[in-house]
């Protein structure tokens, strides 16, 4: 074999091995073929993509830039984010950005891209050409013993170190797959207590079926039933959760549900609290409304309306007259309105009633004014 | 040398066909690690990875990794060289049969068999450093708790076939590679020393 071409395989070796070494060391540019379809529709695999040291040409969000980690690790992904230590990449067509990496990875940013329709059928009509122009030449060295070794081995070489040096593999190829996850985003009773409202901050998985829903106790379970509504779960809590837990004291209440998702399921332990409080009374314009800010009935008992007025001679007052009405269920979360008329001679009233909260008797009066 | 028929003796001769089977079979042997499935993965992603191509379903969807797909560009060299190798088997057994030079065989398959060995430099590398952590990554588990309770959704392992375990065990490869060289080698000094 001549020297001149031995020399002119150890520069083609060369340049070939300088796009390995411009991955770990700085070099001014660097020349990468694009594998994998992260980059889609931006770049397709075998597009060759051309990067000017970040040194000489700083980058910015939305730059196309090629990050080397190792020899052989790479990845061309565009920036979403940077700052003076760190830099997040992500592919055009991953759900997930890339974990984030130091600043220095970041080591070219992509000036240039060559298709692959654009240079591989070119370059192998050129060949071919070339090839068929000199077939005569070609026949002869083939069939000849000169040299033919040296050729075989380094055409592979060539080959195997183009195809390293030009193809680098991706980093983090699974972490950008989205991955399903559930998460609770808050529970709130609707519906006057009736319905408890549990809902979701759902990633790629979605609720399907609830096989198991009980409200508990201390040791008392309760059925209950549901509703899907999108990400959310409407869990209708029977009453007798509300009585017994009044009549125990408790002010939490537990709900287990096992829910069927689409890519597996669910089991969940919620609770909420309750606080057993007494009637809100409030008077306005001749009426007194009593609201029930708990979730059972209310029962109020003892409901009278005493017309006050004021004795003529003395300025006193006195007691014009005494109604007595009969006792009021207040519906949970709801309002009662007591209309109070005046009566002839009264100038103002009360009105009383009574009622037991959690074993205490609570006796509530108002003043209506005429 | 050039149109000189050697005669060669039946020594000789029987480690020349040896070359040439081991150019044969070697290219076989390649070919068959580049399509053999070497992992499998079940669970959550099911499918396979060869070097050449691989098929993943995630949840029942197919996925594309960037990194299998590096594997499988990078094996392209890989498929080039078993298919020459093949063919410069072939043609050696062809002119050896046909009592034709055997020369120019000789020195193709020689080349050949030092061409095999950066290849199996290549080969070496996607078989012990790149893949095994591509493909461990597939191996995961989403079971967990997270603030709306125990999440159960699946997880995946991953395999190594048992059949590509055998071939593409260093052992095997580099062995075969080294036969292979060792042979061809020896054919060669031979045909220049003759």
């Amino acid at each position: 074999m001549k020297s001149k071409d031995i020399a002119s395989y150890v520069v083609v070796i060369l340049l070939i091995s300088f796009a390995l070494i411009s991955r770990v060391f700085p070099m001014p540019f660097n020349i990468s073929i694009v594998s994998g379809s992260s980059m889609l529709p931006t770049l397709r695999t075998g597009d060759i993509v051309v990067g000017i040291s970040t040194h000489l040409s700083k980058f910015n969000v939305n730059d196309t830039v090629i990050c080397c980690f190792t020899f052989s690790h790479c990845i061309i992904h565009r920036v979403v984010n940077f700052t003076a230590t760190y830099v997040v990449t992500k592919g055009d067509n991953n759900p997930l950005p890339d974990p984030q990496v130091p600043l220095k990875f970041a080591k070219y940013k992509v000036v240039f891209v060559v298709p692959f329709v654009a240079w591989f059928l070119p370059v192998l009509f050129a060949v071919s050409f070339y090839l068929y122009l000199k077939r005569k030449e070609v026949k002869a060295f083939l069939i000849s013993f000169t040299e033919v070794e040296f050729v075989v081995f380094a055409v592979f070489l060539l080959m195997d170190l183009s195809f390293v040096s030009l193809v680098p593999v991706n980093y983090f190829s699974f972490a950008t797959i989205e991955r399903p996850s559930v998460e609770l985003k808050g529970i709130w009773l609707v519906n006057r207590g009736k319905v408890l409202s549990i809902n979701y901050s759902l990633s790629d998985v979605n609720l399907v079926n609830v096989s198991q829903c009980v409200a508990y106790i201390f040791n008392n379970s309760f059925s209950c039933s549901t509703n899907i509504s999108d990400s959310s779960l409407l869990v209708t809590i029977p009453s007798e959760v509300y009585l017994k837990a009044y009549e125990f004291g408790v002010e939490r209440i537990n709900v287990s549900l096992k829910v069927i998702l689409d890519k597996g399921f669910l089991i969940g332990n919620y609770s909420y609290v309750v606080n057993w409080r007494p009637l809100v009374l409030s008077e306005y314009a001749q009426n007194v409304t009593v609201f029930n800010p708990n979730y059972i009935l209310m029962h109020t008992s003892n409901i009278t309306i005493t017309y006050m007025g004021y004795d003529p001679i003395f300025g006193i007052p006195v007691i014009i007259e005494t109604r007595v009405l009969p006792p009021i269920l207040v519906e949970p979360m709801n309002n009662f309105t007591i209309h109070v008329s005046p009566v002839k001679g009264s100038s103002y009233a009360y009105v009383e009633f009574t009622y037991k909260l959690r074993g205490r008797d609570i006796f509530e009066r108002r003043k209506v004014s005429f | 040398m050039k149109g000189v028929k050697l005669a060669f003796d039946k020594h000789s001769s029987t480690i020349g066909l040896i070359s040439g089977l081991a150019s044969l079979f070697y290219g076989l042997y390649l070919l068959l690690v580049l399509f053999l499935p070497i992992y499998t993965v079940d669970g959550i992603i099911t499918g396979y990875v060869c070097l050449l191509h691989y098929n993943l379903n995630y949840y029942g969807k197919p996925i594309k990794l960037d990194s299998l797909s590096a594997v499988s560009l990078l094996s392209i060299p890989l498929l080039a060289y078993s298919l020459f190798s093949i063919l410069v088997g072939l043609l050696f057994l062809y002119d050896y049969l046909k009592k034709n030079d055997v020369c120019v065989s000789i020195r193709r398959i020689f080349g050949n068999a030092l061409a095999g060995t950066a290849m199996s430099g290549l080969l070496y590398g996607l078989l012990n450093v790149v893949l095994p952590v591509e493909v461990g990554q597939l191996n995961i588990n989403l079971n967990t708790v997270t603030s709306a309770g125990y999440v159960y959704l699946g997880s995946s392992s991953v395999r190594i076939s048992p059949l590509s375990s055998i071939f593409t065990s260093n052992l095997v490869f580099l062995g075969f590679t080294a036969f292979f060289l060792f042979v061809s080698s020896l054919a060669y000094v031979i045909l220049v020393k003759s």
